[in-house]
């Protein structure tokens, strides 16, 4: 080990991939600016220093960030356990928006609310996470069982459950009286207490770590987590190590699911007052990119969440007052460094030029 | 309810299939080139999105439709490029370049709406343009098929030139084999001569340009303004198409013709009084159903074997 410090080279596996991380990220940086001056007409350094500084003015802002990350850690944390498996599953999308109606459905029912704090959290957390694990079952079944392709079947089911979740909650759970289609309240025991006061930050933020941490042990420290690791790199290594592919799948979308759905319940316990999503909240896709922006690590996942969601709040926090600025602006960094880092060859002709130099000098 | 049913076998539902169907196939057609040739094109609504954008914008300051049109297709080989470059040459994985590319596209375009109209909802606020449509000279006086085949966009009857085009083109010309050539084994394919990469740039390109005119029909003869999330899942109702069908271009044809029914069967029930989302989710049943039944099929052909 003490070599390690001795022998440190830009080329060598660890710090090439922080090298390129970083390249990546300066490139999706850099472009943003230049997108940024080509709109505004001017040279927009102003905004876009305040685009990169403005979250960390304040401890509100700050908590902003902290909150908006949540939900993107537990898409990317579902979506990880998917990628790793080498399953191409976006369901997390439709299961973040069901689970968040059935959520709602324990959540201003007064007969299933006990009135303590700590359980009704985290009863409703828990029944989305189960409502979520059992609709992931649907293309985990259709995978497991027929090896029907994942990808296309979880964005119908998307629209599907968008459909019918919307229709419950229309018919069963929307107040009259009121604009737009919302709940009623969720009575207050179900929603989480703030952590920080005098910001928007919940104690679904512990939840978040805790989950960072479990998903971790699962990947790294058990059999399962092997086996996971194992199959997403070689399809056939679950039929040979004896362990069925059936029950792999099926164990790997329930855990997705669930993790999907309790991102939900901690979401709408967290931030709303109600149910008003009238729309899918756009989570499966941006699961997907956490957990390739975060090279399909949990703690990866964790730093890319809170890299997109610090600019996403930038974005939103300058949009009231530049009329440039939006939050859907944060897509160029996302798709460049989504590009950049999936692709195997960024920078490699830079590495094995080195690599050749290197050679030379001692040869 | 009589008179629903009833309307199902005439003309004009016929017509309104036909009318939903377009979009459907572009996108059916533009995974199908690309995935023969062994890039599967995941970015099918991404680049709808766009198509359908960029043609609404430039029509608008341009004034013209057709330079319009010009600028969809530019888009369309753009955004091949793009997916071409990280996949053959950055060697990333197509299914992630794609996921990327619809994400982009769907908060991208959100943006741009912003700063061209400043809304984020539609570009009713810019004049654009739209194609024209087209009343076939004689077919228009027969009865029957002239109701139901004249009097479509301009972009439909280019839609099915393109169609028979790509037939051709992929079972009657050595350029069609050599495509299949590379989607079956891309070394294989070397080892006799052919250009692996040229040949799947030319196919990413088409597939993009395709991708792209779908987008432009549902924004600039469907309807004549763009709206954020206007493709709803179209392309990848094509890309499910392109699945069923299996490589056989006619069978990736009917099964976006019988996903088109499923569409236009919506267009008719949402005049009646069933809750609307409800009826909304019956094509992506349909898709899902067509998934699974050809899952099934495969799953016997293999225990066969």
């Amino acid at each position: 080990m003490k070599n390690k410090s001795k022998n440190f080279k830009w080329t060598n596996e660890g710090p090439f991939e922080f090298l390129r991380i970083m390249a990546s990220i300066f490139t999706a940086l850099l472009v943003t600016f230049i997108v940024l001056c080509v709109v505004t007409k001017s040279f927009a350094l102003n905004i876009f220093v305040d685009l990169l500084t403005y979250p960390s003015r304040s401890m509100f802002y700050f908590g902003y960030v902290l909150v908006k990350m949540i939900p993107l850690c537990f898409a990317g944390l579902a979506t990880l356990l998917y990628f790793r498996t080498g399953l191409f599953n976006l369901s997390t999308e439709g299961v973040f928006y069901f689970s968040g109606v059935v959520a709602t459905w324990v959540a201003v029912n007064p007969n299933i609310m006990t009135g303590n704090e700590i359980l009704d959290s985290f009863i409703t957390i828990m029944v989305a996470g189960v409502a979520g694990a059992l609709i992931a079952l649907i293309p985990g079944f259709l995978k497991a069982k027929l090896n029907a392709d994942e990808m296309v079947i979880s964005l119908m089911l998307n629209s599907i459950l968008f459909g019918i979740g919307y229709y419950i909650v229309l018919t069963y759970l929307a107040v009259p009286g009121i604009s737009g289609t919302a709940s009623a309240d969720f009575i207050d025991t179900a929603r989480l207490t703030k952590l920080i006061p005098k910001t928007q930050v919940h104690t679904g933020l512990i939840i978040m770590f805790v989950m960072v941490v479990l998903v971790y042990i699962l990947l790294f420290k058990t059999k399962l987590g092997y086996a996971i690791r194992m199959t997403g790199l070689n399809k056939n290594f679950a039929k040979y190590s004896g362990m069925s592919a059936f029950g792999l799948f099926m164990v790997v979308h329930l855990l997705a699911g669930f993790i999907g759905g309790m991102g939900s319940g901690v979401e709408l316990m967290g931030l709303y007052k109600k149910f008003n999503w009238s729309s899918l909240p756009g989570l499966g896709f941006t699961g997907a990119l956490m957990a390739n922006i975060g090279k399909n690590h949990p703690i990866g996942v964790l730093i890319a969440a809170f890299g997109i969601s610090y600019l996403r709040a930038g974005a939103q926090l300058l949009a009231n007052s530049n009329p440039f600025i939006d939050i859907s602006m944060i897509s160029i960094v996302e798709v460049i460094l989504t590009l950049l880092i999936s692709s195997q060859y960024f920078l490699r002709a830079w590495r094995s030029k080195q690599m050749l130099k290197e050679e030379q000098k001692n040869g | 309810m009589d008179n629903i049913l009833s309307s199902f076998f005439s003309a004009s539902f016929l017509f309104i299939v036909i009318r939903v169907g377009v979009p459907l196939l572009y996108a059916s057609m533009s995974a199908y080139v690309a995935d023969i040739s062994g890039i599967p094109n995941i970015a099918v609504e991404g680049i709808m999105i766009f198509g359908a954008l960029f043609g609404v914008y430039i029509s608008a300051i341009s004034g013209s439709a057709w330079i319009g049109l010009l600028g969809v297709i530019v888009v369309g080989i753009v955004m091949g490029l793009v997916m071409a470059f990280f996949t053959m040459k950055m060697k990333a994985s197509p299914i992630m370049i794609g996921i990327a590319l619809n994400l982009f596209a769907t908060d991208f375009s959100v943006w741009l709406l912003l700063i061209w109209t400043g809304t984020k909802g539609t570009t009713a606020s810019l004049p654009s343009k739209v194609l024209p449509k087209w009343d076939i000279p004689v077919i228009k006086d027969i009865p029957f098929i002239g109701e139901v085949l004249s009097g479509h966009y301009f972009l439909t009857y280019v839609c099915i030139a393109l169609a028979i085009l790509i037939a051709i083109l992929v079972y009657k010309t050595p350029f069609g084999l050599r495509m299949k050539a590379c989607g079956l084994d891309e070394h294989a394919a070397e080892s006799v001569g052919i250009k692996v990469n040229q040949v799947r740039l030319i196919a990413i390109i088409m597939s993009g340009i395709l991708a792209a005119l779908g987008g432009a029909y549902l924004s600039m003869g469907y309807m004549s303004i763009f709206s954020s999330n206007m493709t709803a899942s179209r392309g990848w109702t094509g890309i499910a198409a392109n699945a069923v069908g299996g490589g056989n271009f006619l069978i990736v044809v009917l099964t976006t013709f019988v996903f088109s029914i499923a569409q236009g069967v919506v267009n008719k029930l949402a005049l009646t009084e069933l809750p609307s989302d409800l009826v909304n989710i019956i094509p992506y049943v349909c898709v899902l159903l067509a998934m699974v039944m050809l899952s099934i099929q495969k799953m016997r052909k293999q225990k066969v074997k």
